[in-house]
């Protein structure tokens, strides 16, 4: 996908010279001459919203996403009525692999171009990245109905619904992909994470190492492998799976927390919970590296620091059973006896509530067991 | 049964300290020929055909020596020939033979658990037996027979059940026993579904047989003794009908928050095990998940099929081993003396371990050094898996974990004797010393084989000690009865279980390794309340004890 920056090319009195100087500078490529000229200016004005946006504009293209981040939000601070602005730095979080921070500002910029199929695309990817998968396969279906033939939205729409664990629709649209011309890495990319979900581990393993060799930078195929690994407890090629995800792909929330996990089974509690709190940070609302950290916590004995994460956790994914029980225990440990008998009666609420699901799923109309059945009995006995 | 697919901690250097103990599998010298037949040898369609079945070492003529009782099943597409429970009488010189259509057991169906003891108090154990259909109460005649009481006594089920663990138990202390049943599940074969129809029915990816989860789960039965050989169900009445949503299976009664009273813990699959706690007042609440017996330290249910019950850590309580599930630890569960259970199983050393499905189980001094030690039976469930997953074999060997007596235990498996080596399908285990040489012996359920009698060759001069308690006042199989042994600056409490191990019954005969000790003091807690204190009582010898009378009798073995 390519994204398009929007320049500031309001011009005003007052320095026009170094942002005119500036910009032509950024046409040409020369980004230092202009982050150089640009910075002037804002030393200059540090208020002025065009000095500050155009700033950001050569960072990002520099690469240097969190300055741009930084220097796009003091712009908006100085004017907040520059929407383009936003798509800027929703790009910039975007680029950084902050999905969930992407969001806000793709969503401030649709406000006033509502249409914007890049926005639009950029936002739903970004729904789909925070494992908000509905909201971010709305969003594709619209967009995929508007251009039936753009691989990159077929292509975001199956990997939505191969996440979100619908295969059939995942199948669907990679058939949909056959026909059009997607880099075959991404085609054995998607393959690879359709028969991991059809729990057919060996041939997924086989799609995804594909999917490497075709394209050796393919963080999600390099975290998938991770993932198989972890499956059969191979943490050793595990870890080193998911170190090269993260080589390429540093701010993906779920690799950090794989990672954290792996380390901190593997005796190094210390670095593991580096990367745990990365994960939480890249991702505010993600209870699994929080239930990791709280139990590492109640392990070294600091029931207070594991109930603030717990607490939070349990606010996040409130029928989450573990994390009851953790509550429980941390509470427990923190000699708030009451709140952990509350707590423990929410988790055997819990269990009996998954119980009777699983029940019935394997016999919907099966009769209540506590009432008599016939006498007849079965001929083997 | 559920797998947690946990990883097993790394392995220690090995202690280097020999272990005195050498298990042999004697069954076939001993004359125990006959298979236990459970379902299909290669493929099992239906979850009945998988959980197999106990066994016991009781005394069931009186003669001070263990006989053997082995129950076995059969199969859907025909009984084979034989297929029945079988009796074996100890013949005091290594071999058994088989009375059992003498003694009235014959019997042909789908049996799971097995619990002795005297319920009439009229000196001979009596023997309750659950089944997938209908359970069966034996009542022992004492001229080596057994009279099948089921109907008389009232404590068939109102509708057929696949009862599970079963454990006498005196809740009222009124001097008789009483029966408690668990029931592992619902399971109507006409509505089964095949392997694979759901996800219930699959197995990293491999179609098997469905459940247990996904299948509604068993209610528990309570019956109080009338002592007129008579029972009345008092299962709602005592609240027991309240606990529900939990697959049972062994059942173990002791009073495990030490309070006087009996208690229930009740090993479940794939759901929260049960702490029953006695209220003292003819009901019981259910409270393993606030007392920490329930799940693994994050929540998360095990496939809890055998229960292990002793005093690991010699500090006088009672603490619980749990077998589990393939790709997940068994579990060591000390307890603080109040019934308050903390899973010690990492710290403990067990984490090491996660290849087999473990079933019997039990805390036992195998070496005579002083330490129980843990033993487990394993074998998985599915022989129809390995040929697709090399890391999944039916068969597996036994476990040792020896303990090393600073609260840590370190896994052997051939160093512990060629019978612990070898690799079955088992089930339940009884522990008893069937020899009468001092010594732990092992009986093992094998899935179509016979069973397996692992005779412990023992070396050393380690001593031992052996409590035998008939009550008075209390049930005459002083069941529910604890002992606290203190020998060389140790004190280590067992209790008179009456079902433990996975479905099984241990020689009642209470044994104590004293490692360099040459005598212990006893200190005994009879069910009726009474406590009594026996000092200096020499090693290498068994005492019977009377409740209010002191020992009564003592028998020195000899050393084979």
């Amino acid at each position: 996908m390519r994204y398009a920056v929007f320049l500031f090319l309001g011009v005003l009195a007052h320095g026009q010279d170094l942002l005119t100087a500036g910009r032509e500078a950024l046409e040409r490529g020369e980004y230092a001459q202009a982050e150089r000229l640009f910075r002037e200016q804002v030393a200059k004005t540090p208020q002025s919203a065009e000095a500050l946006s155009n700033l950001g504009t050569v960072l990002a293209r520099e690469q240097k996403f969190d300055e741009a981040i930084k220097t796009y939000e003091r712009a908006l601070r100085a004017d907040p009525k520059l929407t383009g602005v936003y798509f800027n730095l929703g790009v910039a979080y975007f680029k950084a692999v902050r999905y969930q921070a992407a969001v806000t500002p793709f969503a401030m910029f649709l406000k006033s171009q509502p249409k914007d199929p890049r926005a639009r695309q950029l936002l739903a990817v970004s729904f789909v990245e925070s494992a908000q998968y509905q909201r971010g396969i709305v969003l594709l279906e619209q967009l995929s109905q508007e251009q039936p033939n753009d691989p990159s939205v077929l292509f975001a729409l199956a990997g939505a619904h191969i996440r979100a664990g619908d295969e059939l629709r995942g199948k669907q649209l990679l058939k949909q992909l056959d026909t059009l011309n997607l880099p075959p890495a991404s085609v054995h990319l998607l393959q690879g994470m359709l028969y991991y979900r059809g729990q057919q581990y060996d041939d997924s393993e086989r799609e995804l190492q594909e999917a490497v060799r075709l394209d050796p930078r393919s963080a999600p195929a390099l975290a998938a492998l991770g993932r198989l690994r972890l499956r059969v407890n191979d943490d050793p090629a595990a870890i080193d799976f998911f170190k090269r995800a993260l080589a390429i792909q540093p701010q993906d929330a779920e690799s950090n927390y794989q990672l954290g996990v792996l380390l901190g089974r593997n005796g190094q509690e210390a670095r593991g919970r580096q990367y745990l709190i990365r994960a939480m940070e890249q991702r505010a609302n993600y209870p699994d590296p929080m239930y990791f950290l709280a139990k590492m916590d109640l392990n070294e004995n600091h029931p207070a620091q594991a109930l603030k994460l717990l607490e939070r956790a349990a606010q996040i994914a409130p029928d989450t059973e573990s994390i009851r029980f953790l509550l429980a225990r941390a509470y427990k440990q923190a000699g708030k006896d009451d709140l952990a008998k509350a707590q423990l009666a929410e988790f055997r609420r819990l269990q009996q509530k998954r119980l009777q699901r699983d029940r019935k799923a394997m016999d919907p109309d099966r009769p209540d067991p506590t009432q008599s059945m016939s006498t007849d009995k079965n001929e083997w006995r | 049964m559920a797998t947690r697919s946990v990883k097993p901690t790394p392995r220690g250097k090995p202690s280097g300290v020999p272990f005195l103990a050498s298990l042999v599998d004697v069954a076939a010298a001993a004359g125990l020929h006959a298979p236990i037949i459970y379902g299909g040898v290669e493929r099992k369609e239906y979850i009945v055909e998988t959980m197999g079945c106990g066994c016991a070492f009781l005394d069931y003529d009186n003669d001070g020596w263990l006989d053997i009782f082995v129950l076995s099943g059969t199969r859907f597409a025909s009984a084979p020939e034989g297929a029945t429970n079988r009796l074996y009488k100890n013949n005091r010189d290594g071999t058994f033979s088989d009375v059992t259509a003498k003694a009235g057991l014959l019997r042909t169906g789908w049996p799971c658990g097995v619990c002795a003891g005297d319920y009439d108090n009229d000196g001979f154990d009596d023997v309750f037996i659950t089944y997938w259909g209908d359970n069966v109460l034996y009542h022992n005649n004492g001229d080596g027979t057994f009279t099948d009481v089921t109907k008389k006594a009232g404590v068939a089920a109102n509708r057929t059940r696949w009862g599970a663990g079963c454990t006498w138990i005196d809740y009222d202390r009124d001097g008789k026993l009483d029966l408690f049943v668990s029931n592992y599940l619902d399971f109507d074969i006409r509505r089964a579904q095949k392997p694979g129809e759901n996800e219930n029915c699959r197995f990293k990816n491999i179609a098997v047989n469905c459940g247990p989860r996904g299948l509604p789960p068993g209610l528990h039965s309570l019956f109080r003794n009338n002592g007129d050989g008579t029972f009345t169900d008092v299962t709602k009445a005592a609240g027991i009908a309240d606990v529900t949503g939990h697959y049972g299976l062994t059942a173990v009664a002791a009073d495990w928050d030490e309070d006087g009273w009996p208690d229930i813990f009740v090993a479940c699959d794939s759901t929260a095990s049960l702490l029953l706690i006695n209220n003292h007042d003819g009901t019981f609440r259910e409270e393993g998940i606030e007392r920490g017996a329930a799940l693994s330290d994050d929540g998360i249910e095990q496939a809890g099929m055998g229960v292990g019950a002793g005093d690991y850590n010699l500090d006088g309580h009672l603490d619980i081993f749990k077998g589990h599930f393939t790709d997940d630890t068994n579990a060591l569960y000390r307890n603080d003396g109040k019934g308050n259970f903390n899973d010690v199983t990492l710290p403990a050393g067990l984490g090491v371990e996660t290849r087999f499905t473990g079933w019997g189980a039990g805390i036992v001094d195998l070496d005579n050094d002083g330490y129980p030690d843990l033993f487990l039976v394993t074998g998985n469930v599915y022989p129809e898996i390995e040929a697709k997953l090399y890391g999944y074999p039916y068969k597996t060997p036994r476990v040792v974990f020896r303990n090393l007596g600073n609260g840590k235990f370190e896994e052997l498996i051939e160093a512990a004797g060629p019978g612990v080596a070898s690799a079955h399908a088992s089930r339940g285990c009884a522990f008893g010393d069937f020899d009468n040489d001092g010594d732990i012996d092992i009986l093992i359920v094998n899935m179509n084989e016979p069973p397996s009698l692992l005779r412990n060759e023992l070396k050393g001069d380690n001593h031992w000690l052996k409590v035998l308690l008939v009550g008075s006042t209390s049930n005459r199989s002083a069941i529910g009865a604890s002992v606290i042994a203190t020998y060389g600056g140790r004190k280590q409490a067992q209790a008179v279980l009456a079902q433990s191990s996975y479905l099984s019954v241990n020689d009642r005969r209470l044994h104590y390794g004293l490692g360099r000790a040459t005598s212990a003091d006893l200190e005994i807690r009879w069910p009726s309340g009474r406590e009594e204190k026996i000092r200096s009582v020499a090693a290498d010898q068994l005492v019977v004890v009377r409740e209010g009378s002191g020992i009564i009798r003592k028998d020195r073995f000899e050393r084979r």
